[in-house]
């Protein structure tokens, strides 16, 4: 078009409207992916927001009165901000923590607080006009390599306010502070990020397009956050997330953490050793695969883009893949390289019963789900998981109380769930 | 929480990741589309129809550098052809003449809208666009140009990237 592209009001409203379709297309969309789940009970409400006046507002169903972004006037709020008030805030998750955790059992956050009690003591209205907390259509892990996450101690808060004129998003990811933390500081640092004075370290990252980044290390915990609107990012919005920061570091620095998660013994035999060149296959793939040209060696995709917490939240696990070359390239919009992946969490016992538990589930058959158990040689327990038709499967593996996924994308007939069986019994006997 | 690690989850069935790429790029895609495109409705459905194809895509999808965004725009740039391309057949007329992969400059132009969120990029993903909004290539083929293999750990140094080492709008005189 020759005109200019909406501003403003305009752009926002045409934003939601967008954003709406599209998160609702995607409910709809049965796409070939192993392992998803396809939460479609959940259904989109779920997803925006908590409660159906929330999502609504959320969504632009209703006109909202809060303008869905920070407050229009952020110098008075920023001059007197909200001081935290925890005691006056309805009963808070226990900040005392348990002195253990039951080995092997299902992680719980290492930060004792949960999103909406931070939500709460944080005065997140301050930032956010209409918070709505996000909360995944999945629940428990849906990946061993998420599952590897919780178990380090990670835990997501993310929010979003919109109305129909605007949208701002903010998000803090917590874990464990350790050595890495402090590197992680330096790095952003050394990319030109700016120390904003908040906790014992931090820094910050803004650009125009894309809101503002950055790590806050206070007490015993490792923050990352993330905030972007859809208006122009300016100081004042900037100066208010300052603010909220400072008032997050507050609300957090003096919990007692919960303790670390303990796997039991027998899943030290999957326990991370280092790169994925130790995880090796008893047949070789390209026997498995008929195919010579298959190399065998596997690859660590690389974590590094990943941001250096999570790079650090999986650390435990394996995330390791096998190259699968295709006569025809994959289209520009795949994207991705043909290739076996196999995800090992040592000491996932609990992510796996939790997958087992949803699969037998209504969600997962409402959306045709093909769920079979089968026998893989070395493993205590196993599932593939087909959609399509059987077109694309993943196989998830219960061994020395851990949790493996072997999963296959690419174009290949290879009848796929003799190879995924193939793969993981090779790698168990290799182990 | 990066690009890379929001299609991660995307791609194992998190609405919600998808929810935060659209609120981090749907602004810039917008722009883009609206060069692109007869009419506001067909923006709309543009920029719906790329961030469905990143849900549908994300399953394995790893990026070669750190923004997904000329990812996104390489894939708006496609669905807009095949809006045209449809209408075109739809009248049962000639090609139109926009059909026609447009030239070096005619391409610059439609990224108007788009050239402070582009300048914004790392110098790779600058280099990416360059090849693909500009260049014509495909996504995959700028990698490889750029020594860049999709999802592998390493890259090897090209001459290529530091010659492209150049905001992608900028005039070439």
């Amino acid at each position: 078009m020759n005109t200019e592209p909406p501003t403003g009001d305009d752009l926002t409203r045409m934003l939601v409207s967008m954003k709406k379709n599209v998160l609702e297309r995607a409910t709809d969309t049965t796409r070939r992916r192993p392992g998803r789940r396809f939460g479609i009970a959940f259904g989109l409400v779920a997803l925006i927001g908590l409660g159906s006046a929330g999502g609504a507002v959320a969504m632009g169903f209703v006109p909202s009165p809060f303008e869905g972004l920070a407050q229009p006037e952020p110098t008075a709020v920023v001059s007197t901000p909200p001081a935290p008030t925890p005691t006056a805030t309805p009963t808070p998750e226990p900040s005392a923590a348990p002195s253990t955790q039951p080995v092997g059992g299902t992680p719980e956050p290492y930060l004792p607080i949960d999103c909406a009690t931070l939500a709460t003591e944080s005065s997140l209205t301050s930032l956010l006009r209409a918070p709505n907390l996000l909360t995944d259509d999945l629940e428990g892990p849906f990946a061993p390599v998420i599952a590897a996450e919780d178990q380090f101690g990670l835990d997501d808060c993310n929010w979003d306010s919109t109305s129909e004129t605007a949208y701002a998003s903010f998000a803090i990811t917590s874990a464990p502070r350790d050595a890495r933390a402090s590197e992680a500081v330096a790095s952003d640092r050394a990319e030109g990020a700016v120390d904003i004075g908040i906790g014992d370290q931090s820094t910050q990252i803004c650009t125009e397009y894309l809101g503002c980044r950055g790590t806050v290390l206070v007490g015993d915990y490792w923050l990352d956050y993330y905030y972007g609107q859809s208006v122009d990012f300016g100081e004042d919005a900037r100066a208010l997330l300052l603010a909220h920061l400072e008032r997050i570091a507050d609300v957090v620095e003096p919990l007692d953490p919960r303790a670390p998660w303990v796997a039991t013994d027998a899943a030290a035999r999957w326990t991370r050793t280092g790169d994925c060149s130790t995880i090796s296959l008893a047949t070789p793939l390209s026997v498995l695969f008929s195919d010579p040209a298959i190399a065998d060696g596997a690859r660590t995709p690389d974590y590094e883009r990943n941001g250096r917490l999570l790079t650090a939240a999986r650390d435990s696990s394996y995330y390791c893949e096998w190259a699968v070359p295709e006569a025809t390239p994959p289209t520009e919009m795949s994207a991705s390289p043909p290739a076996v992946t196999v995800q090992i969490a040592a000491g996932a016992r609990w992510g796996f019963e939790a997958r087992e538990e949803y699969l037998a589930g209504e969600a997962a058959s409402a959306q045709g789900a093909d769920v079979t158990p089968v026998t893989v040689v070395g493993a205590e327990d196993a599932t593939i998981f087909c959609l399509e038709a059987g077109v694309s499967c993943s196989l998830d593996v219960l061994v020395d109380d851990s949790w493996m996924r072997v999963s296959y994308n690419g174009q290949r007939t290879i009848g796929e769930k003799p190879v995924l069986i193939a793969v993981a019994e090779s790698i168990i006997a290799a182990r | 929480m990066s690009d890379a690690e929001l299609i991660k989850r995307a791609a194992t069935g998190s609405r919600q990741a998808l929810s935060a790429l659209f609120d981090r790029y749907a602004t810039t895609v917008t722009r883009y589309a609206w060069a692109l495109a007869p009419s506001r409705m067909d923006v709309e459905e543009i920029v719906q129809d790329t961030f469905v194809t990143l849900w549908k895509k994300s399953n394995g999808m790893t990026l070669p550098t750190d923004s997904l965004l000329p990812w996104l725009l390489v894939v708006c740039r496609n669905h807009a052809a095949n809006q045209r391309r449809k209408l075109a057949l739809a009248a049962a007329d000639a090609l139109p003449d926009d059909l026609v992969a447009p030239d070096g400059a005619e391409a610059r132009e439609m990224l108007r809208f788009v050239r402070e969120a582009i300048d914004a990029l790392s110098p790779d993903d600058r280099a990416i666009c360059e090849l693909c909004l500009i260049e014509g290539l495909s996504y995959r083929e700028a990698a490889d140009r750029l020594g860049m293999t999709v999802g592998a750990v390493t890259k090897r140094v090209s001459r290529t990237r530091s010659r492209l080492r150049k905001a992608v709008t900028h005039d070439e005189h």
